[in-house]
């Protein structure tokens, strides 16, 4: 029995210990966090978010809510570090991450990473340890924000599981502002001699060619998160709607012929975008070839502009429940349903990866969702994954949240054990 | 801190060197105090004439106190192969190599918008005009990985390639005596790219 159960509890990410110092409302904290779930619970404001950003901010090094990183660091103080002890593949692993501030400077000068003890230059060097998964109000911007929310999600789950596409991502976004700066010079001068072309046509190639390949990742990781995301989805309609995801090129946005579609698919699904699941198929080298096609047709506007239009910068995912946009035409419900199967998707696209859970951050979600979904939610979630989850309040918790859970409470910026009798 | 002015002034001097920080800086100045004076005129010399005598190459760009410098006009060397380089500072690690028996080309920089600099700012056209009129087999292109060393090495090819040249990049990989286990993603993806026959 004993045994069993040691092999289940290997089969999931477990923090430990979370130390916080000057970490946004936090003074020095350190709170040993047990197996299974964690409950945070306190008024609105007092540090229940921060605490499980910050364990998010230990694991990748940036925060997905902080505009900058100074606002990380607690007001009046220099410095501030996160430092989470967890138990990751049966090992002992320990994450540290600080950042201090410069004065009088809103950017921050000194950051400190540590793996294990090991100190690093980067913060890229945290990625791919402690994994987590984090659920929130804010990700319903998902299907109701802009393009870069969509974006980041999915360059944030290929990051935790090929850290080396940190060096794409950058290397990309080096040669856009060189590109950029290109452009802005060509429109000064009024006129593209041959020898600007001849440059431009070099930034061309390495657009295309890092383009490319975080286009190609990205349709991978969509043909990867579909079946898990529609299966859930399918299940929370009652078998209703199908889920549909195509990658779309905004830079074929609004054309009024699309020859290329045609020759690169198919089965577009529409002017600009195509079904990630054909789109698939084709190989870096057609996608670069695409890229480089429509980066010579939008040239003059470009120019003109003084901005690269083409390329997985400003490219989206459009999703379509029967057939018809999520983002437009889905009702409330429906959205929030989807986010929560692209959620579980990832979970579990990172879940087999890893070959065990991640840490699952249930931010203030649980009490907005009825009890179905609830239980629904529960069941994709492996038993033995760890969970924090923060709430104003219990009521409206399905009793299974509540089973063996460990209770904390959170008043401005301290967190106490809450004795269960009192609850 | 309170240094008198002339002290102060060497101290700020140094401390606008590459790499140099207020407490180097201080250091250093405190060190030129305690020479004799026949030694610091010697420094102060020094810096004079390296400024005054050293020049570009006329040919190859190399910074050297001659024109044509030492390895152009070196009988010895193999004018048929050119190694290309973006500062002098590659071309004296390459000559420590003591492997490499052509002629070099500094550019003087890689292709960088944001620095201002393009093909023009470089001296592309002087190894176009050297590919053409010398007879030359082989351009090396000792460039570093980097986007803009890249975008560096694909303007050349460019033009280059239609001349009937040679055009190769040194390889990129594993460190000599490093380990496979903690070699970065990227240069082991670049290693395995670049693998060959053995």
């Amino acid at each position: 029995m004993l045994e069993v159960e040691q092999r289940l509890k290997a089969n999931a990410i477990e923090i430990k210990l979370v130390r916080l110092r000057n970490f946004r409302n936090y003074g020095a904290a350190a709170v040993p966090v047990g197996a299974g779930k964690t409950i945070l619970i306190g008024e609105n404001a007092q540090g229940k978010s921060n605490f499980l950003e910050a364990i998010e901010v230990a694991g990748s090094g940036r925060s997905r809510r902080a505009a900058q990183d100074a606002d990380l660091i607690a007001w009046g103080e220099k410095q501030m570090s996160v430092e989470v002890s967890f138990r990751r593949l049966g090992e002992d692993e320990q994450v540290f991450f600080a950042i201090s501030r410069q004065p009088g400077a809103s950017r921050v000068g000194g950051r400190q990473v540590k793996v294990n003890g090991v100190s690093h230059s980067s913060a890229r060097a945290l990625i791919g340890h402690l994994v987590t998964v984090g659920f929130a109000s804010q990700d319903l911007n998902l299907i109701r924000g802009g393009p870069a929310y969509r974006r980041e999600w999915m360059d944030g789950i290929i990051l935790r599981l090929r850290p080396s596409f940190h060096d794409v991502l950058s290397s990309y976004a080096k040669v856009v502002v060189q590109r950029n700066r290109l452009l802005k010079t060509l429109y000064e001068k009024g006129r593209v001699a041959v020898a600007d072309q001849d440059q431009l046509l070099v930034w061309d190639r390495q657009l295309a060619r890092f383009g490319s390949q975080i286009v190609k990742a990205r349709v991978r990781l969509l043909t990867e998160l579909l079946p898990g995301a529609r299966e859930f989805q399918s299940h929370l309609s009652g078998q209703k709607e199908r889920l549909e995801a195509d990658y779309v090129f905004r830079s074929l946005e609004g054309r009024e012929e699309s020859e290329d579609g045609q020759l690169l698919v198919a089965e577009p699904t529409g002017r600009d975008c195509l079904a990630a699941e054909s789109l698939s198929r084709y190989q870096e080298e057609e996608i670069a070839g695409l890229l480089s096609r429509m980066l010579k047709e939008r040239r003059g506007e470009e120019i003109a502009r003084r901005q690269t239009l083409v390329g997985p910068h400003r490219d989206d995912v459009s999703l379509r429940l029967n057939g018809v946009s999520a983002v437009t035409f889905a009702s409330q419900g429906q959205q929030r349903s989807l986010v929560l199967a692209l959620k579980v998707a990832e979970l579990r696209r990172l879940t087999a990866a890893a070959g065990e859970s991640p840490v699952l951050l249930l931010d203030d979600v649980l009490a907005e969702l009825d009890c179905g979904r609830q239980r629904l939610l529960m069941s994709a979630f492996s038993p033995q994954a760890q969970t924090i989850i923060t709430t104003t309040h219990l009521a409206g918790f399905e009793p299974e949240w509540l089973e063996d859970a460990t209770i904390y409470s959170v008043a401005r910026g301290e967190v106490e054990a809450v004795d269960r009798g009192r609850v | 801190m309170y240094f008198t002015r002339p002290l102060a002034k060497l101290i700020e001097e140094f401390q606008k060197f590459p790499g140099v920080g207020p407490k180097s800086a201080q250091r250093m100045a405190f060190h030129v105090l305690s020479l004799t004076p026949e030694s610091v005129r010697e420094l102060a010399g020094a810096i004079v004439e390296a400024k005054e005598k050293v020049r570009h190459c006329s040919h190859c760009f190399n910074l050297s106190a001659q024109d044509p410098c030492e390895i152009c006009v070196n009988e010895k060397r193999d004018r048929h192969v050119i190694c290309v380089v973006a500062e002098p500072r590659d071309l004296i690690a390459l000559e420590r190599t003591r492997e490499f028996r052509g002629v070099y080309h500094v550019l003087t920089g890689l292709i960088s918008p944001l620095e201002g600099k393009g093909p023009d700012q470089l001296s592309i056209r002087e190894l176009v005009n050297r590919v053409g009129a010398e007879q030359v087999s082989e351009v090396i292109l000792a460039i570093n990985p980097t986007v803009e060393g890249d975008a560096t090495v694909l303007y050349l090819n460019h033009l280059l390639k239609p001349l009937g040249v040679k055009v190769t990049r040194i390889a990129f990989g594993l460190p000599v005596g490093g380990d496979l286990e903690y070699a970065d993603d990227v240069t082991l993806a670049r290693a395995m790219e670049g693998r060959r026959e053995v």
